[in-house]
Formats: C-alpha cells, sequence, structure tokens
C-alpha cells in the first residue's frame, strides 16, 4: 500500500504538529542554564494555548484524515480540549513545584507536551494501529514522568511499577488487537463495527476475545477496579505535578477513545457486555470510594478518588449514545478541574511552591499536615474547598452537574439501579472529601509548619481551577450545549 | 400586579450573597465593620421583603413575583421563582430570622467573625432559594448548596462535639437528597417520554400522569429526604446533637428555617406531585408523626440541658405540623402552615434565650439555675411570653396553628386528634416545669446574682420576634388569608386522587384476580 500524506492530512494534525515542535523546543531548551529552564513552563503554556486555538479553528464537519486512520470531529475537538486543559494545569503547576523539589528540568515539559500529543491522537483515533501507536506515545512519555524524581525511592518505585503494569495491559490490549485483527481482517473501525451490524459475527469467540481482551487494556490504563492496583502507588510515589497529569489527561484521552470504542462491543450479542460494564462502573465506584475512606495520606486519598471518578463516567459509557457521550465529555472537564486543582493544591501544600527548595525533610501530604490550614491560608484552604466539595458533587460546584449529567444518562437509558448505587457513592466520597476540610477548619493547628507563598504558576492555576468550578458551577449551560452538540463521534 | 417586570424575588435572594461577597473583600480584623454589613445587609433585605407580603394577592392560588430565565437551556432547567400561599409566610420569615441570627451573633461570636458573617449570608440565600424556587433542578441546588454553609458554622463554632455533630448533619441530610436526586431525574425523563417535552419545571412536572406503584416509589425517595429534615421519628437523631453544639444563631436558623424545608418539601412537592401515594400512605406518615409527638415531648421532659430541652420540643413540635398536613384539609393544612413559622418564632426565640444565658454563665443545666426572674425580670419576661407562645396560650401566635392542627386532625380521624391534644398538654408540662426550676425558687449560685439583663442589641433582635408574636395571635385573618387558596389548591389535588384510587379499588374488586393492578404497574 502506498503511504502518501497530501496538505490536508498536515492541516488536520495541526494542533498536535504545533505541540510538537513545542515539545521540541523545550527539549533543546533543556540544554540551557537553570535560569533559561526557567522559561520551559511559559513557552509550553503558549504552545498548548496555540494547539487549542488552532483545535478551535479545525472544528466543523468531521473530516478523515491519513487514509482515514483518524477523524476529525467535535467530539474529538471537545475531548482534546479537556488533554490541553489538563496539561495546561499540570505546566502550571509543575514549574513552582519541581524548583521547590529541586527537580526542575526541561525534559519534562517535553514529556508532559509529547504525552499530550498522544492524547490527543488517540481521541481522533479510527483505526487499532493508531488507537495503539498514539496510547503508547502518551503512556510512555509518562513512565518517564512517573520516575521523574530519579534521586528519590518512590518515584522511582512508581515509573517502574507503571512500566512492568503498563507493559502488561499493552500486551493485552495488543493481543486484543491482534485477535479483532484475525476475525474480521481489518483495523478500520468503521469496518468492524459494520462487520458486526451485518450479524455475522454474532457468535465470533475470536471477535469476542480480542474485544474482550482489549476492554482489560483500556481498564488497566483507566484504572478500573480490579485493575486498578497500579495507581495509587504510582500517582503518591510520582512528583505531585506529574500525579495531577496523570490522573486528568490519561482518563480524557483513554475515556475518549472508549466512547469510540465500545459501541462496537454493545452492539455484540444482548445483555453480556452491557452487564460486564456495569459491573466494573459499580466496583470501580465502591472500590474506590471504600479505600479512600480510609487513607491517611491525602495524596494517596485522591489517587483513590480518581479511581471512584473514573468509576462514575464510565456509567456515562454504558449509557452509551449521544446522551451518555456528552455527559462524559462534560464530566471530563468537571473532573479534569477539580482533580487537577486538588493535585495542584497537595503540590502547593507539600513544598509550599515557592522558589526556595527545600529539598530535605519529608512532604506534607497527611491528613495531620493539614490541620488549622484554613485560617492560616485562607484563599489556599478556600481553594481546596471548592476542590473537595466539586469532587463530592455539591451544587453550585462543576462537579454537582458534571454527576448530574452522567447519573441522568444512565437513568435515561434505564440504568436506574446503577444511579442509585452512584448516588450512595457519592454520599460514602462525602466523608473523605469533608474530612480534609474538618481537618483544615475544624481542628486546632499542629505544632510546627510553614507553608511558603504561593508561586505565580500555581497560584494562577489554583485560582483558574476554582474559578472555572465555580462558573461552571452557576453556568453550566454553555458547556452543556458544547458537549450535548459534541456527544456523538463520527465514525 | 404593581411589581410586574420587577425581579423583588431575586434581589431578594441575592442581596445577602452580596453582602457575603463584599465582607469577604474587608479585611478581617475589622470585626465591627463586619458585622455592621452584615446586620445592615440582612436587615435591608427583610425589609425589601416585607411588602411581598403586602403586594401578594390573597385568593390566587398560583406562585405570583414568578421570575422565568432559561437557566440551562438543553436540560429544561430554568431559573423560575415565584412565591404562593405556601411559601410566601416561609420565605419572610427566613429574611426575618436571618436578620434576627446575625444580630444575635454580635457579641456571641469572637472568632473568625468575617467567615461566620459569610456563612450565615450565603446561608440565608440558599435558604431563599429553597423557598421561591418552582423549578426542580434550581430547588436541589439550592436544598444542596444550603448544607455547607451549615456544615461550617456548626463545625467551626459550634460546641466541643461539633465535628461529630456537623457530619452526621451533612451525612443524614445527604441519604435523604441523593435519592431525592435520582427520583428528579426519573420523573424529569417520564414527563419527557409522555409529553415530548424536557423540562424540570414544577407546574408542567404536575401534570405528569404517574401510575400508582411508580407513585410511592418516588414518593418514598422524595419523603425520605424531607422526612430527614423536619425530622420525623426515627430519623431525628441527628437533630439534638447538631442543635445542641451549633452556635446560638445556628439553632436558631436550624429550628427556624430548616427543618421547615422538610414539612415544606413535603407539602410543596410529595403531596401534589403524587397524591395517590400520599393518599395510599398517608396513616403511615401520620402514625410516625404521632410517634414523634409523643415521643418527643416524653424526651423534652427528662432533659437536664435547656438547648436539649428545645431540640426535642422540635421534634414534638414538627410532628404536629406533619399531621396537620396529612389531614388533607383546608383546616390541617392552613394551620401546619402557620404553625411552621410559629415554631420558626418560638423556638428561635427560645434558642435566642438559652444563648443569651449561656454566653453570660457558659452554663445550659436547669440545675445551673434558679430564680432568675428576681434578677434579670426583662429577661424573664421574654423568656415568659415565648414560652407561652410556643405551649399555644390563645392571644399568641402558637395557638391559631395548634388550633387549626387540632380541628383538621379531628376532622380527617378523631384519634389524630386525640394524639395531637396529648403532645399540647405535654408540651406545657416540659415547658412550664423548665421555666420553673429555671425562673423561680432558689438563686442557684452567687455568681448568678450579677447576671447582666437585656442589652441594647439583645432587646433589638428579641423585641420584634414577640412583637410578631402577639401580631400572629391576635390578628391571624391576613396570614391565613394568604395561605388559604394555594392550600385549597392541593387539598382538591389530593382529594380528586384519592376518588380516583378508591374508584380503582371498586372496579378492581369487580374484576376478579386484580389483574388490573399488575397491568397498571407495569405500564409505566
Amino acid at each position: 500500500m502506498q503511504i502518501s500524506v497530501s496538505s490536508g492530512d498536515l492541516i488536520a494534525v495541526l494542533p498536535e504538529l504545533i505541540l510538537t515542535g513545542c515539545a521540541v523546543i523545550a527539549l533543546c531548551g533543556a540544554l540551557l542554564s537553570a535560569r533559561g529552564q526557567r522559561l520551559l513552563p511559559s513557552l509550553s503554556l503558549v504552545g498548548l494555548g496555540v494547539s487549542f486555538a488552532a483545535n478551535m479553528s479545525l472544528a466543523g464537519g468531521p473530516m478523515a484524515a491519513f487514509n482515514g486512520t483518524i477523524v476529525i470531529d467535535d467530539f474529538g475537538h471537545v475531548a482534546k480540549s479537556a488533554a490541553l486543559l489538563a496539561a495546561a494545569i499540570a505546566v502550571a503547576i509543575s514549574s513552582d513545584y519541581l524548583t521547590a523539589r529541586g527537580i526542575h528540568e526541561g525534559e519534562f515539559y517535553f514529556f508532559v507536551l509529547m504525552s499530550t500529543v498522544g492524547m490527543m491522537l488517540l481521541v481522533s483515533s479510527t483505526n487499532l494501529m493508531t488507537i495503539f501507536l498514539s496510547l503508547e506515545l502518551m503512556t510512555i512519555c509518562l513512565y518517564v514522568l512517573a520516575a521523574f524524581a530519579r534521586g528519590e525511592g518512590e518515584s522511582g518505585e512508581a515509573g517502574l511499577k507503571y512500566l512492568l503494569l503498563g507493559a502488561f495491559a499493552t500486551g493485552f490490549l495488543l493481543y486484543g488487537m491482534a485477535l479483532v485483527y484475525a476475525s474480521i481482517g481489518t483495523t478500520r473501525l468503521q469496518a468492524l463495527y459494520e462487520a458486526i451490524l451485518r450479524g455475522q459475527q454474532r457468535h465470533n469467540m475470536l471477535l469476542i476475545a480480542g474485544l474482550g481482551l482489549m476492554m482489560v487494556g483500556f481498564a488497566f490504563k483507566l484504572a478500573l477496579v480490579p485493575f486498578h492496583m497500579w495507581a495509587p502507588d504510582v500517582y503518591e510515589g510520582a512528583p505531585t505535578s506529574a500525579t495531577a497529569f496523570m490522573a486528568t489527561g490519561v482518563k480524557a484521552a483513554a475515556f475518549a477513545a472508549l466512547i469510540r470504542l465500545v459501541p462496537y462491543q454493545l452492539v455484540l450479542p444482548d445483555q453480556a457486555w452491557r452487564t460486564l460494564l456495569w459491573i466494573l462502573c459499580a466496583a470501580t465506584m465502591t472500590g474506590g470510594n471504600l479505600i479512600a475512606l480510609a487513607q491517611s495520606n491525602v495524596k494517596r486519598m485522591l489517587a483513590y478518588s480518581s479511581i471512584a471518578h473514573a468509576g462514575y463516567m464510565l456509567i456515562g459509557v454504558l449509557a452509551n449514545g449521544q446522551e451518555g457521550g456528552a455527559a462524559v465529555l462534560f464530566y471530563l472537564f468537571a473532573y479534569t478541574l477539580m482533580t487537577g486543582g486538588a493535585f495542584g493544591s497537595v503540590a502547593a501544600t507539600a513544598r509550599g511552591g515557592s522558589a526556595a527548595p527545600t529539598t530535605e525533610g519529608k512532604e506534607l501530604l497527611s491528613f495531620d499536615d493539614y490541620r488549622g490550614l484554613g485560617f492560616q491560608r485562607p484563599w489556599l484552604s478556600a481553594a481546596i474547598t471548592i476542590f473537595m466539595l466539586s469532587l463530592a458533587g455539591f451544587p453550585p460546584t462543576a462537579g454537582f452537574f458534571a454527576k448530574f449529567y452522567v447519573f441522568g444518562s444512565a437513568v435515561k437509558h434505564g440504568f436506574v439501579g446503577l444511579a442509585v448505587v452512584a448516588v450512595l457513592n457519592s454520599l460514602i466520597s462525602v466523608y473523605y472529601y469533608l474530612r480534609l476540610v474538618v481537618v483544615m477548619y475544624m481542628e486546632e493547628p499542629s505544632e510546627k509548619r510553614e507553608i511558603p507563598p504561593l508561586g505565580a504558576g500555581i497560584g494562577f492555576a489554583l485560582a483558574f481551577a476554582a474559578a472555572g468550578i465555580i462558573i461552571l458551577g452557576l453556568f453550566p449551560g454553555w458547556l452543556a450545549d458544547i458537549t450535548r452538540a459534541a456527544g456523538l463521534p463520527a465514525r | 400586579m404593581a411589581l410586574t417586570g420587577f425581579p423583588i424575588l431575586s434581589i431578594v435572594i441575592f442581596l445577602p450573597a452580596a453582602g457575603a461577597g463584599l465582607i469577604l473583600l474587608l479585611p478581617a480584623r475589622r470585626a465591627n465593620l463586619i458585622r455592621a454589613v452584615a446586620v445592615v445587609f440582612s436587615l435591608a433585605d427583610f425589609l425589601i421583603s416585607v411588602p411581598l407580603f403586602f403586594f401578594f394577592q390573597a385568593g390566587r392560588a398560583h406562585p405570583q413575583f414568578v421570575e422565568r430565565l432559561s437557566w440551562i437551556g438543553s436540560w429544561g432547567a430554568y431559573y423560575h421563582l415565584g412565591l404562593d400561599g405556601l411559601s410566601l409566610l416561609l420565605f419572610l420569615l427566613t429574611t426575618f430570622l436571618s436578620w434576627v441570627a446575625i444580630l444575635s451573633s454580635w457579641t456571641a461570636i469572637q472568632q473568625q467573625v468575617k467567615a461566620y458573617m459569610f456563612f450565615l449570608l450565603t446561608l440565608e440565600t440558599g435558604m431563599l432559594g429553597v423557598f421561591a424556587s418552582l423549578d426542580l433542578f434550581l430547588f436541589y441546588v439550592f436544598w444542596e448548596a444550603m448544607l455547607i454553609p451549615m456544615y461550617f458554622l456548626i463545625g467551626v463554632w459550634g460546641g466541643p462535639r461539633r465535628i461529630y455533630a456537623t457530619i452526621k448533619f451533612v451525612l443524614f441530610t445527604m441519604t435523604g437528597s441523593v435519592l431525592m436526586l435520582v427520583a428528579i431525574i426519573w420523573l424529569y425523563f417520564a414527563h419527557q417520554a409522555q409529553t415530548g417535552k424536557a423540562t424540570f419545571d414544577l407546574l408542567e412536572l404536575l401534570r405528569t400522569n404517574l401510575a400508582g406503584t411508580t407513585q410511592v416509589w418516588l414518593f418514598a425517595a422524595f419523603g425520605l429526604a424531607f422526612a430527614i429534615k423536619v425530622p420525623m421519628f426515627p430519623l431525628h437523631t441527628w437533630l439534638p446533637d447538631a442543635h445542641v453544639e451549633a452556635p446560638t444563631a445556628g439553632s436558631v436558623i436550624l429550628a427556624g428555617v430548616l427543618l421547615k424545608m422538610g414539612t415544606y418539601g413535603f407539602l410543596r412537592f410529595c403531596l401534589p406531585l403524587f397524591p395517590e401515594a400520599v393518599a395510599g400512605l398517608a396513616p403511615v406518615v401520620a402514625v410516625l408523626a404521632i410517634i414523634g409527638i409523643i415521643y418527643g415531648a416524653l424526651v423534652s421532659l427528662v432533659q437536664r440541658d435547656i438547648k436539649k430541652l428545645v431540640a426535642y420540643s422540635s421534634v414534638s413540635h414538627l410532628g404536629l405540623v406533619m399531621l396537620g398536613l396529612f389531614s388533607f384539609n383546608v383546616q390541617g393544612i392552613e394551620g401546619g402552615v402557620l404553625q411552621m413559622v410559629n415554631h420558626g418564632l418560638s423556638t428561635g426565640a427560645l434558642f435566642l434565650l438559652v444563648g443569651m444565658l449561656y454566653e453570660r454563665t457558659h452554663k445550659r443545666m436547669i440545675d445551673d439555675f434558679g430564680g432568675l426572674a428576681r434578677i434579670v425580670p426583662a429577661f424573664t419576661a421574654f423568656f415568659l411570653i415565648v414560652m407561652l407562645s410556643s405551649i399555644g396560650v390563645p392571644g399568641l401566635n402558637g395557638f391559631v396553628g395548634e388550633f387549626l392542627i387540632l380541628l383538621g386532625a379531628f376532622r380527617a380521624k378523631a384519634a389524630y386528634g386525640a394524639a395531637a391534644v396529648t403532645a399540647i398538654i405535654l408540651g406545657a408540662i416540659y415547658m412550664l416545669w423548665m421555666y420553673q426550676r429555671v425562673m423561680h425558687g432558689e438563686t442557684a449560685s452567687e455568681e448568678q446574682r450579677s447576671l447582666r439583663d437585656m442589652r441594647f442589641h439583645e432587646v433589638a433582635c428579641m423585641l420584634p420576634v414577640v412583637i410578631l408574636m402577639f401580631v400572629i395571635g391576635l390578628f391571624p385573618r391576613p396570614f391565613l388569608a394568604r395561605t388559604e387558596a394555594s392550600v385549597k389548591q392541593v387539598v382538591a389535588r389530593v382529594h380528586s386522587a384519592q376518588l380516583k384510587s378508591a374508584e380503582l379499588r371498586e372496579t378492581r374488586a369487580a374484576e376478579p384476580g386484580g389483574a388490573r393492578e399488575k397491568g397498571a404497574g407495569r405500564a409505566d
């Protein structure tokens, strides 16, 4: 087969190309002096902004590119915006946080940007090959980011664990893809869908096994229970700004890819896939929330909380159709703001996020370290409170509307039982999210704790996320309209 | 209507929030300035809301002062506000009590005044929103959002067990409301399936046809949320903790307004939306209400802590309100609505008075006091009036409400009436006994001889409450007239549903096997 690349193809991936260019500049910039490297976060933010603008300018009807291996559609635009938002928050946090930890190096931004490119391609992939390639581009960068604090044992452990289990998951995914290819002889999603719709594949065990293995691969990447074991250790061990990125960007990209993929499975025999997803949903929500209850470390609690939120989002995938897709897209924005903000606040509290390097001593991560923070650092604590309330799903925050949208899509498609499981789960989660607020405002301050003032980047990121959550909480209509229009991915 | 086009409800609802925003900008050390801003904003809010009472047209069942704007277009959620006979009085009670509560905290709160006033004002906005919302989604947003400031008020400025109390309060309330959320969504889609229109507008959802079994489920989900808030026996256990631990203003708002949201919810949503289920389940609710009435009164009788006594008396009083609502006649429900206001005034005032005692002595036990009548006569006089209002002495507000509820209860079923009378007798016993032990007899300790009588700002917040008690007690007509039309509409709705289900039962009896019941259940 002759592979030719037209100019139309290049325009279609313009946002990705811009980011790649930025990433290369960042990599070269890593050779600069420490002072020169201080420019890299701003450069990355500008790159993300330009890429976002390019992404917006491409909005319009669906358009296939690169021989139909990727598609440019509204669904992809919105999901890409979520990934860009996740990257922007992570970059804004990183500068101050990494400097304080003494690991501020230009390569960090290279990996964040390249991983974002992977996410954006994953979101628009309509071919098993491009899905696999972009997924790997995304995760390989993340392995490095997880181990970025190479001098420290925990970070190394996180990187290694992520690499080993990630490779394992990749194996499942690839094996599944191979079986799918073997059974229908193509890697194009469109052809796969048509083959299933024609009904000849209903009892094709090879295909069913292949799709099942692919689902396992995605479940690993998304840390769905019971494939979640790696996530808490990796999220806890990785540098916090990398965690913020992993916890938000990956979810955005992988959920979007899943929404492109899952409808193909749902047309398969009867209830089997639905039951399977139902169980995955319920197990992920309940498992994540119950284990989060028992945590004494805030960062780890947030890791389990992000598992639980993956469970909520999976409801939208199960509900399927325009409603489900739109609900997940909406959720991704709310989730990115609140989880990115929450990890950002952890980063701010852990080291202070100040310019002064304080490498020695352990990070302030336990609930006890937050005691009495409320009236000592009112703005930081107010931001943390907003993130926690939003994660718990209180109105008027974005988190409430996101949950409402997802649960609504479940009720609409007849999953009332699952909606009840979900709301009871958010009830459980209220306890541990509010526990942090209790500790901050209602308990006496702990003995000695110096949290230096916030750096500009981290302060901006937190303010942006908190304001975004409140604005979406008061006026969710515009985003609801956008996501609804984009809810159905193009085939 | 003179107020057409003028968004008075929005102004009243969001003025306190604007005050809260202003307070956020003030420096924390200017405590007196912050207090003054809070008092001014809440007083202005009350004064702006008073004309609502006079412009409100009695005799119209439909909501007035309506504002309706699209909020979330694609979901069919509207910013739809309006007051009718069911909500008008509670709306005004909220602006009134919020101001009283804020004024009463002038000296009582010394720590973190800025955050405290911020939360009290945002709480006021939330509560007003709950009473004025005519869109289920908007209602739910206010209903849940209101929890947050209350959670902070109890948790930060409360007593020694405040953290336990506030978490219990939040979790109890949330348990009910998350299930209500699912029910709201269900109702929304059921309506959409029938009419093709996606809307959360209460007035439109009222036209949804729901099968009997569906109604029971939805009623259960809504009812649980409201029953926890009321609180009805046996879901009341959060209440004594929250009341006792909350700061005075928190208790005033909790007892005065928050509990009413439960009874209001039954009246506004459960009765009109699910009349068939309500008709069927009324005996269950009434029996729980009666248990609550007697249980609350008996537990109050044995309390040694005055604040706890008042807290448990709320369980009893609100049981009475519930009994009135579920008697399904005009007298009972009108009495219930008026009694919500009365309870807000009298219990709110009792908490204020207990708070004043506590501020002076840091004690709350009945045994700690004695013979106060000789030392603080003005305080005693206020206490006496408030207590008499609480036990329903003629001439004061409590009498009118209780009398109407009794009338309604007797008309519905003599046994209900008899139970309600018991409660009123018990109520008189525990209140009078407490009054006797605290105000009369020997002075309990030497230091109490130097107790200070009411100060200016304390009189300023008690006096309006007491005046209002007399006004409602002596001239109840204007208040009842404004509720009557809306109450009649609710009663008519429930009665027609009762008739319908009675007819259905007869036809079912005619057709052997009861096959229709199954069919009807499945059809929806």
